[in-house]
């Protein structure tokens, strides 16, 4: 694997943005009095952008005296109209087609990363992080599983065995990664984050969300992240549709005083979260 | 530590019988130390005649700190004279442009293209010297120090701060203090507010100490209101308010906007210090072409 994984990294450098996102973007900047708050949602929700973003911000490029976790602390930090110009320069690189040779269904992706940026986000303020802090968590939640994305696009062939595999032998979509291309999303997501000099909690998250039998060691934000992880598949059909819910781990139900059921009843957020992640992956007038 | 305001004039230069008092060229600050060295901030049209100033004790031996590339903070630099003669060392600080991905170099080259001027940057004769500044990176200049910050600016914009003989003065560039882009009643208000409220700590941090703070001040507060929120400028107000937060005992209110006479800023002014008659502060000074002031 090891020549192939910068072949990887290529991939995602080249990696465009979700399509929704570049008309919204295109859109929203053309009207000339764009609401700086839309134009933070609307990076926010979107994985490649946010990585993207945050990729430059803290890149040598900037040479910034202190990282950018966030898209909102990056507004803050060097302005909304430079946010906007970088949103824009991704965007206008073009869009990933929603079809693509793995079969891989981003607009499935897509909702299950905003459920659980959101379900984490949620976790988070239930274990009682001060909100201000909690968009590190959401931001987590969005991007575990941004793997997959990369895997699918830089080779296209062997993950659509990948998803056949899991998808007809029940079985869970990293065993089938690891077993038919000896690494998995998780793996690949998180070497993207550290090449991206994302926050150490973050990648960590990344790596770890299906390290059911590490459970108990994780930190704080990778313990959310993967109940937030088995939440969105529980709660959604397309998601546990190519990766089943999993085992949910006793130290992690300790952790939270539930079961992930019982996770599911106590976040009163959730229902709308769920609504605003699907209706935010549709176009507007597309019906799903 | 000597400063001389060479242009406080925002936007574009506008001279005439209007602006003769507080002057029409655009940002340009001038700093000598006790030593002797020169260092100029920011390369609007003020620039011109300060070069002018500086042959009459050739060779000239500077360096010019660029806050950003916005035209009248860069557009005197093709009239400064020393960057023509044989003999002057000028050393150029500033940023990279990360959105265009454009060096300082490139993008003030550019501006002395064929098409915008008559002689190519490669025909000047003085020995000139680039410098990519990261953010906290510090340079010795002879007896100053200058560190620097990014400033909230719609480009990428740094304040100076510039230290010699035991004293410091701090120059923001351009500079609007960040305005929270949430409602009250939104989810991420407060969020928001936090990450303001940090970024000033930082800010704050750096100006600890400075004696004499040189600022964006280009409205008034209703001025800002009515239309002006996100153009990247301060207010009078807001320029005081951040030399009071941060104890600076002297702010030169700067960045005069093109359209204001000098009848209207001394109106403006005479309301400023009445308003603040009898309050603790800093001395505010409103800042006029000429202007010396020992730091």
């Amino acid at each position: 694997m090891s020549t192939d994984r910068r072949k990887l990294f290529e991939v995602v450098e080249r990696m465009p943005t979700f399509s929704q996102s570049v008309v919204r973007i295109l859109h929203l900047t053309g009207s000339g009095d764009a609401a700086p708050k839309e134009l933070v949602r609307l990076v926010e929700h979107d994985p490649i952008l946010t990585m993207k973003v945050l990729k430059l911000v803290n890149s040598a490029y900037f040479g910034l005296g202190r990282q950018v976790t966030s898209i909102k602390q990056g507004v803050v930090y060097i302005g909304v109209n430079t946010i906007k110009h970088l949103a824009i320069s991704i965007a206008a690189m073009g869009a990933l087609p929603r079809e693509n040779a793995a079969g891989f269904d981003m607009d499935a992706f897509w909702t299950h990363s905003l459920v659980t940026g959101s379900a984490a986000r949620l976790i988070a303020q239930r274990q009682g992080i001060p909100r201000n802090d909690t968009t590190a968590w959401f931001i987590a939640g969005l991007l575990h599983d941004i793997g997959q994305v990369v895997l699918a696009h830089a080779m296209p062939e062997a993950y659509r065995s990948v998803l056949q595999g899991a998808r007809e032998r029940r079985v869970p979509l990293v065993a089938v990664e690891r077993e038919l291309l000896g690494t998995d999303h998780a793996e690949i997501g998180a070497m993207l984050g550290e090449h991206w000099k994302l926050p150490e909690e973050l990648v960590t998250a990344i790596a770890r969300h299906h390290d059911a039998d590490g459970a108990a060691d994780l930190p704080a934000m990778g313990k959310a992240v993967f109940a937030a992880n088995q939440l969105a598949k529980l709660t959604d059909a397309g998601a546990s549709r190519i990766s089943a819910v999993e085992r949910f781990p006793e130290s992690l139900r300790q952790w939270l005083g539930l079961s992930l059921e019982g996770l599911v009843e106590a976040l009163d957020g959730l229902p709308a979260e769920l609504d605003a992640a699907r209706s935010f992956v549709q176009l507007p007038g597309e019906r799903s | 530590m000597k400063l001389t305001m060479r242009g406080c004039r925002g936007s574009i230069a506008s001279p005439g019988p209007d602006t003769v008092r507080y002057g029409g060229n655009t940002t340009c600050l001038q700093v000598e130390t006790a030593a002797g060295d020169t260092l100029i901030v920011d390369a609007g049209t003020g620039i011109r005649q300060l070069g002018l100033d500086l042959m009459k004790r050739a060779p000239v031996r500077c360096a010019i700190f660029i806050t950003h590339t916005h035209w009248d903070h860069i557009q005197g630099l093709p009239f400064f004279t020393p960057l023509f003669v044989p003999g002057s060392e000028v050393l150029i600080c500033g940023a990279f442009d990360p959105v265009y991905q454009k060096s300082l170099a490139e993008i003030l080259s550019q501006q002395m293209q064929y098409c915008f001027f008559p002689v190519s940057d490669t025909e000047l004769k003085g020995s000139i010297r680039y410098e990519t500044l990261r953010e906290g990176q510090v340079v010795q200049y002879g007896s100053a120090t200058v560190r620097n910050i990014v400033m909230s600016h719609p480009v990428f914009d740094y304040g100076y701060r510039i230290e010699a003989d035991g004293r410091s003065l701090f120059f923001t560039g351009d500079f609007e203090p960040p305005v929270n882009i949430y409602s009250p009643e939104d989810e991420e208000y407060e969020d928001y507010a936090a990450g303001m409220a940090a970024q000033r700590a930082v800010l704050l941090e750096m100006l600890r100490g400075v004696d004499t703070l040189v600022i964006d001040a280009q409205y008034t507060e209703a001025e800002y209101r009515a239309g002006k929120v996100g153009w990247g400028h301060g207010t009078y107000h807001t320029a005081i308010a951040l030399a009071e937060d941060a104890g600076i005992p002297r702010v030169l209110l700067t960045h005069h906007d093109p359209t204001r006479t000098d009848d209207a800023h001394d109106v403006i002014y005479a309301g400023v210090l009445a308003e603040r008659a009898g309050r603790p502060g800093p001395e505010v000074i409103m800042a006029r072409e000429g202007l010396c002031l020992e730091i």
